[in-house]
């Protein structure tokens, strides 16, 4: 695989020109990226192609075309991969009947980890006072950590997780981050597909988006943005003097629009590396007290909204 | 001061005529039908239903058939009587019932939409009302329209007035041995759906019950426990269809145990409303 | 093996958990009801006679099915629906070590409840002629005939959402009438498997076990290797199914 954001030099998942087709219907179309120690978070709109990659990864779906490798391994050839790899699906996967510490044991069981991991891994999603009732009373959020716990207690090198989030309060969204932040932190491989595009970013280290099956975008977030040459930046000034600035702003190159709004200028620029030198000195020229420049839209959020917009 | 608006993005509340709880049960008999009978689902929920329907109806046809080719109605010639005919819809509509009880009652349970009906003019009766008006139309429908078939094959090469006239007390005849089959098994069907989660399971249970209550009560009577005949479950209706066409088209179980037809309709009837009353009280529980 | 012994049982407790064990369980003193009424004041040649004249059929042709389609085709067909395939399949265990303990538990649940169900009617006939010889030959035939049709309704399941009307239709429109008109097709009855094992066995059935099923050629090992070549084909074909198909949840 040649050098790209959307690779990583110490792959544990590698994903070579996957295509994935159910009739007429392209669900992944010649993907290739690769995800290594840390958190990737994966992003894209509804019906991108997201959880079909995923559960190619996994080895639940063969690719229509291309391969999938879990640490050097086909999974769908060698299930012995799958100690070393865990999945916490989307879909209300568990047993209703089981209690959450009843299904933990039962993946335990299932992978030959040892059972001294099942009371850590409830302690660690913090399940431990609902832990011996039957799960078919559990709230989403808390079947989501019951299917977290369940990954978790296995040990796993890669952790697969689709949509973790759903169904969670924010206490408890910010512990499970906490999690996946640790063990990325011990070198372990989390990826991440969700639509809460703020958590992603405050956890993720890098970012494939896919829009309509193909990869859109990948790496750093602020790279991504600034990879979009032909999308204008949108800044935020703060300063004292607004109508004069504004003038001296609207007489250079690489402004190429500017709304006021009180003591607030927001500016739309082809270069934002430029208009950041540019910006002290006229603050200067005018005699105004320049107290803010933010880009705009450097969030993950307005990055995902330019790419599904691109389409 | 912080200030705000509102814009109008073009949506308006609903100012056309509102249907109330008539219109909202007319609509819960539709979507009944349409599960019964798979229609805008796939293909396949459509083959069953309708592959029964033409099975049901095919001797008829080619019974009516012969006779206009012959130009004469020869009962010789047509091999099953309306009686007859009952013991090949019966069976038919007895795994039809089956697997349509479950259709009908358990996805919205398990789904949880119950919820949506609830917030809507209906009451659990109204829900279950329509829900077995719409499994009756179809059920009963397809066991009747062999018979109106035939009726007016018949009618049709041998005088239609004359025919008609001598003979309609068959029509209504034929359509009440119809809802009699209906009313001996659906209300079990539709009480076996309210307690799955499994449509398919609910089926399956249900016809080992009906068959497994027809071969045990067989072996029973035929020892002199005339008692049990009353628990021929898959006997009653047909022992009542033959007391109402003046047939006798069978030995039935309840026949052979000595009790008189009068005796099976009871037994239809009861069973029928005990499980309708168990039906309501676990939808009610369930909603 | 830990992985397999967590299966079964887990296996076990969704097949006999919930109300559906109760009805089946009821259905099963269907045939010790009708045997211990209908013998009632009989000798004991004729309390034989009437034993394979009602309740073997009905523990054979409708109990023993009905269990075998309800756990049978619920085994691999209702993880799927529930979305639980993943979560085994997602394990490092090998996909015919995983499909075998699905088996092997909803074996032991169908044989538990059809084999009691026996059991009982075998030992009524006991109480009734004094010959209790059916007692092990009954369980025996359960277990061979379960067997077969558990592993059978297992791919089914697995294959189709219309498994059990698949099933339905085999049992009762096949097996019950069809397989009766000619000796030829007595071949591929399921039922009959075990019920050859068990005239093999009790000697004394195969003359009213002719009369009602018609040709019967008894013989317990060649039942019992029917039974393990039919159900270690269904095994290997749903494994080869898992491991080549895309698991998609309905």
């Amino acid at each position: 695989m040649t050098s790209s954001p959307a690779t990583v030099r110490d792959a544990t998942v590698e994903v070579t020109a996957v295509s994935k087709w159910f009739g007429q219907k392209v669900a992944v179309s010649d993907l290739s990226c690769s995800f290594g120690p840390g958190i990737t978070g994966l992003l894209g709109p509804n019906g991108a192609g997201k959880t079909t990659l995923l559960r190619m990864v996994c080895g639940l779906l063969r690719p229509s075309d291309g391969s999938v490798t879990i640490l050097g391994v086909d999974p769908r050839r060698q299930p012995s991969v799958y100690a070393k790899a865990a999945l916490v699906p989307e879909e209300d996967a568990v047993y209703p009947a089981l209690t959450a510490r009843q299904f933990v044991r039962y993946a335990t069981d299932l992978s030959g980890a040892p059972r001294s991991r099942v009371d850590e891994a409830i302690t660690a999603v913090d399940l431990q006072a609902a832990a011996d009732r039957p799960i078919a009373g559990f709230s989403k959020g808390m079947r989501q950590r019951a299917k977290v716990a369940a990954a978790l207690v296995t040990g796993p090198d890669v952790l697969i997780l689709d949509e973790p989030l759903n169904g969670t309060d924010p206490v408890q969204r910010a512990h499970l981050i906490d999690i996946f932040r640790r063990l990325a932190d011990e070198g372990k491989t989390v990826i991440v597909s969700s639509h809460v595009l703020a958590e992603v970013e405050r956890m993720a280290d890098r970012v494939l988006a896919v829009v309509d099956g193909r990869l859109a975008a990948a790496g750093d977030v602020g790279a991504i943005r600034h990879a979009m040459a032909d999308i204008p930046y949108r800044v935020r000034i703060e300063v004292g003097d607004t109508r004069r600035m504004a003038a001296l702003l609207l007489e250079t190159d690489v402004v190429s629009s500017v709304a006021v709004s009180g003591s607030t200028l927001h500016v739309e620029t082809s270069d934002l590396a430029d208009l950041g030198r540019l910006v002290p000195r006229m603050a200067k020229q005018v005699d105004a007290r320049l107290t803010a420049f933010e880009p705009e839209d450097e969030s993950l959020e307005s990055v995902f909204r330019y790419l599904v917009h691109r389409r | 001061m912080a200030e705000g608006v509102v814009f109008d993005l073009g949506y308006r509340p609903h100012e056309g005529p509102r249907l109330g709880r008539s219109g909202a049960r007319w609509a819960l008999y539709r979507d009944g039908l349409r599960r019964v009978l798979g229609l805008r689902r796939r293909m396949r929920r459509k083959v069953f239903p309708l592959v029964l329907m033409a099975v049901a109806v095919m001797p008829a046809l080619f019974f009516v058939g012969i006779s206009v080719v012959l130009r004469e109605f020869d009962a010789a010639a047509t091999f099953f009587g309306h009686a007859q005919y009952f013991e090949l819809t019966g069976i038919m509509a007895l795994v039809f019932v089956a697997l349509a009880a479950g259709e009908l009652l358990i996805p919205d349970r398990v789904n949880g939409t119950l919820a949506v009906y609830a917030s809507r003019p209906l009451t659990t009766i109204d829900y279950l009302l329509m829900r077995t008006a719409s499994l009756a139309t179809v059920v009963i429908g397809f066991l009747w329209l062999p018979h109106l078939v035939l009726f007016l094959g018949r009618a049709w090469v041998s005088g239609f007035g004359s025919y008609v006239a001598d003979n309609w007390p068959t029509l209504w005849k034929t359509l009440l041995a119809s809802g009699v089959y209906f009313l001996a098994y659906a209300p079990l069907a539709l009480l076996i759906a309210a307690t799955s989660k499994r449509g398919a399971l609910a089926a399956v249970l249900f016809l080992g019950v009906m068959l497994i209550s027809g071969g045990a009560t067989a072996a029973l009577v035929d020892s002199g426990f005339k008692s049990f005949g009353l628990l021929a479950l898959n006997q009653h209706p047909g022992y009542v269809k033959d007391w109402i066409l003046g047939s006798h088209a069978h030995d039935w179980i309840p026949q052979q145990a000595g009790f008189e037809p009068i005796v099976s309709l009871v037994v239809i009837l009861t069973l029928g409303a005990l499980c309708g009353l168990l039906v309501v009280a676990r939808q009610k529980k369930a909603a | 093996m830990r992985g397999f012994a967590a299966i079964v049982k887990v296996s076990l407790r969704q097949a006999l958990g919930g109300k559906r064990v109760i009805v089946l369980g009821l259905l099963g003193l269907v045939p010790t009801l009708v045997m211990w009424l209908s013998s009632r004041n009989l000798t004991a040649g004729a309390a034989a006679r009437r034993f394979y004249d009602a309740p073997f059929g009905i523990l054979f042709l409708m109990v023993l099915p009905v269990c075998a389609l309800v756990i049978g085709s619920g085994t691999m067909g209702d993880e799927r629906r529930d979305g639980t395939l993943s979560f085994l399949l997602l394990r490092p265990m090998r996909r015919w070590v995983i499909v075998t303990a699905k088996f092997v538990a909803a074996w032991v649940a169908s044989t538990t409840i059809v084999a009691a169900s026996g059991l009982l009617a075998a030992i009524t006939l006991g109480a009734r002629s004094g010959d209790y010889a059916a007692t092990g030959p009954i369980v025996l035939a359960v277990a061979i005939s379960s067997a077969v049709y558990v592993a059978v309704f297992m791919l089914l399941g697995y294959l189709t959402s219309r498994a059990v009307l698949i099933g339905l239709v085999y049992v009762f429109i096949w097996e019950s009438s069809i397989t009766f008109a000619a000796a030829g097709l007595a071949n591929v009855s399921l039922f009959r498997i075990g019920v050859t094992a068990y005239a093999a066995l009790v000697p004394a059935s195969r003359q009213p076990l002719n009369e009602v099923l018609g040709s019967l050629a008894p013989g317990a090992w060649g039942a019992m290797a029917k039974a393990v070549v039919i159900t270690t084909l269904a095994v290997l074909a749903l494994a080869s199914l898992l491991r080549r198909r895309d698991a998609l949840s309905e």
